[in-house]
């Protein structure tokens, strides 16, 4: 690891830029195809940044084959690409897929590319393996392993590094609730949030057992939604429509020893952000006691506890304090998830964390506060039910995307 | 009444019909690498230590422990009548640490740091290793 320092010239700190987002609503049951999904959230995030489609001819998306591929939705658009790639994978893949976008405009193959993802997460193919499509197959690989003995889910596949981590560190079910509980909070002050109402730690502790340690509201929601990213050079950008969201550093699917069977090797209580955070912060030039405010990863509230450990924001074994304090509440030193997240937004494997905090570094962020004479929002500050959700001076996030235990990357962003 | 969805079972290839071999004869088959005595699993081509791809068969003691596990309550598929069923990562005695089932127990005698040994479950024509609290 040698390299990877914040002398090396291998890193693009402060060269490119997110500068359009976009989004459809957060639903259960869009009515439309993901072919519209997507083609709706790019148009969105082109007019967020002031581009034209003929200004964009990169395409990046991901999915497990439950989407529509960039070919399709360039065509649609208009877009003539120069390049485009759509791969297979989930929640690891956000941070990723922008780290590749920033490499091959730097090797001069494209200019202007789009990230997105498209998906009927509840309509049509659903993560928590209940949807039809489920069927059985004959096991090889690691699957032996796995499917054989009914890890259908991601949420059985991941609670046995959660009850690793509480057996280890006597992290409680009570203060890992709290992510829930605060994420539910920040919702409650977003219009877009498919859950809005807040929640007590009594209520997650009450909601039914899926698979210990996880309660029902322990795991993220299941919605239809359509996600983009514009990410172009920082030059381009000062040209657009917005304040860009400066690309500082980017870890892609950084994986444990080994990504398939992570706990083969390596504590079983750890999670890739432990070797992901060697990349994220020399590159970026700073630390996380500098950063402002976090995206980290909710697929389940146990996710966002051991990334945030695993990533340095406190010492290892003490995730379960961490997310408990208040820190990462609005108000608090260092908010979490302020749009609700996967846990009450909606679920679109990680893009909408981005997006989230794009808009709070412009200090933008959609909350019900009252627009000016001007067309920008005056934020009050005030955090409570259909208040402000916007960070006071947010300059420096850090999105941590989790795909498994073994896999994870992450990006820290600036204040343009 | 319709009929549920059937478990997946094995499908042996060139480079785990050994290990699906030893299960049907009530053996828990692991690798050993002849130069570094690393044992491994599962099923691969090369020791991870050492990089030397001279593995052989050996049988394992079968005894272990529970490094972590977890009780599945919401099932879906053909696993949805089983539940609640507990899964686990059971530690080797001989280093390897691999996924199973817990079976034959009551769920709360189920801890971290328990004792296990291996039994068979018969699947279709295949058995798959599972372990016992002992």
């Amino acid at each position: 690891m040698a390299e990877l320092n914040g002398d090396s010239p291998k890193h693009l700190r402060g060269k490119y830029a997110i500068v359009g987002v976009g989004e459809t609503g957060y639903t259960r049951g869009s009515g439309v195809t993901t072919r519209k999904l997507g083609t709706r959230a790019i148009r969105a995030a082109l007019d967020d940044a002031g581009l034209s489609a003929s200004d964009v001819d990169g395409m990046l998306s991901y999915s497990y084959n439950d989407s529509t591929p960039s070919p399709t939705i360039a065509g649609d658009l208009g877009i003539r690409l120069n390049f485009h790639m759509d791969v297979y994978g989930g929640g690891s893949s956000t941070e990723a897929l922008v780290g590749i976008a920033m490499g091959v405009i730097e090797a001069g193959m494209c200019d202007t590319v789009v990230v997105y993802r498209a998906m009927n997460g509840f309509s049509q193919v659903r993560i928590g393996g209940t949807s039809k499509r489920t069927k059985p197959s004959p096991l090889s690989g690691d699957s032996l392993f796995t499917k054989g003995y009914g890890y259908m889910s991601a949420g059985q596949w991941f609670s046995k590094t959660f009850m690793r981590h509480m057996y280890e560190y006597g992290t409680t079910p009570e203060q890992v609730a709290m992510v829930k509980v605060i994420h539910s909070e920040h919702a409650s002050a977003n219009p877009k949030a498919y859950y809005k109402d807040r929640v007590t730690v009594e209520d997650v502790l009450s909601s039914r057992m899926i698979v210990k340690p996880l309660h029902l509201l322990d795991c993220c929601v299941e919605t239809d939604n359509g996600n983009a990213l514009i990410i172009t050079r920082v030059e381009k950008a000062k040209d657009l429509r917005q304040r860009p969201a400066v690309i500082q550093s980017v870890v892609g699917r950084c994986c444990k020893p080994r990504s398939d069977m992570h706990y083969q090797s390596g504590p079983i209580s750890t999670v890739a952000g432990h070797y992901a955070k060697e990349i994220l912060w020399p590159n970026a030039g700073l630390g996380p006691e500098e950063v402002d405010l976090t995206g980290s990863y909710d697929a389940f509230t146990f996710t966002t506890m051991l990334q945030l450990e695993d990533y340095g924001f406190c010492p290892k074994g003490e995730g379960g304090n961490y997310v408990s304090s208040g820190e990462m509440r609005l108000g608090g030193r260092r908010p979490n998830n302020t749009s609700g997240g996967h846990l009450c937004e909606g679920y679109t494997h990680g893009v909408n964390m981005v997006i989230e905090n794009v808009r709070q570094l412009r200090g933008e962020v959609d909350d019900s506060c009252p627009i000016g004479a001007d067309g920008k929002r005056k934020h009050t500050y005030e955090y409570r039910a259909n208040g402000c959700r916007q960070v006071r001076d947010a300059e420096i996030s850090a999105n941590l995307g989790w795909g498994t235990p073994g896999i994870g990357s992450a990006m820290v962003m600036a204040r343009g | 009444m319709t009929s549920l969805p059937q478990k997946p079972v094995p499908m042996p290839t060139p480079d785990t019909k050994e290990f699906w071999d030893g299960c049907s004869q009530g053996i828990l088959r692991i690798q050993k690498c002849e130069d570094c005595s690393s044992h491994v699993f599962f099923p691969t081509l090369v020791c991870q230590e050492c990089h030397s791809d001279r593995l052989t068969w050996v049988s394992s003691s079968g005894l272990g422990e529970i490094k972590t596990f977890t009780v599945v309550r919401r099932a879906v598929g053909a696993f949805a009548p089983d539940a609640p069923y507990t899964i686990a990562i059971v530690a080797l005695d001989e280093g390897p640490q691999l996924m199973t089932y817990i079976v034959d127990h009551k769920e709360s005698d189920v801890a971290i740091g328990k004792r296990v040994a291996v039994a068979f479950e018969r699947r279709m024509d295949s058995y798959l290793p599972v372990f016992k609290l002992v």
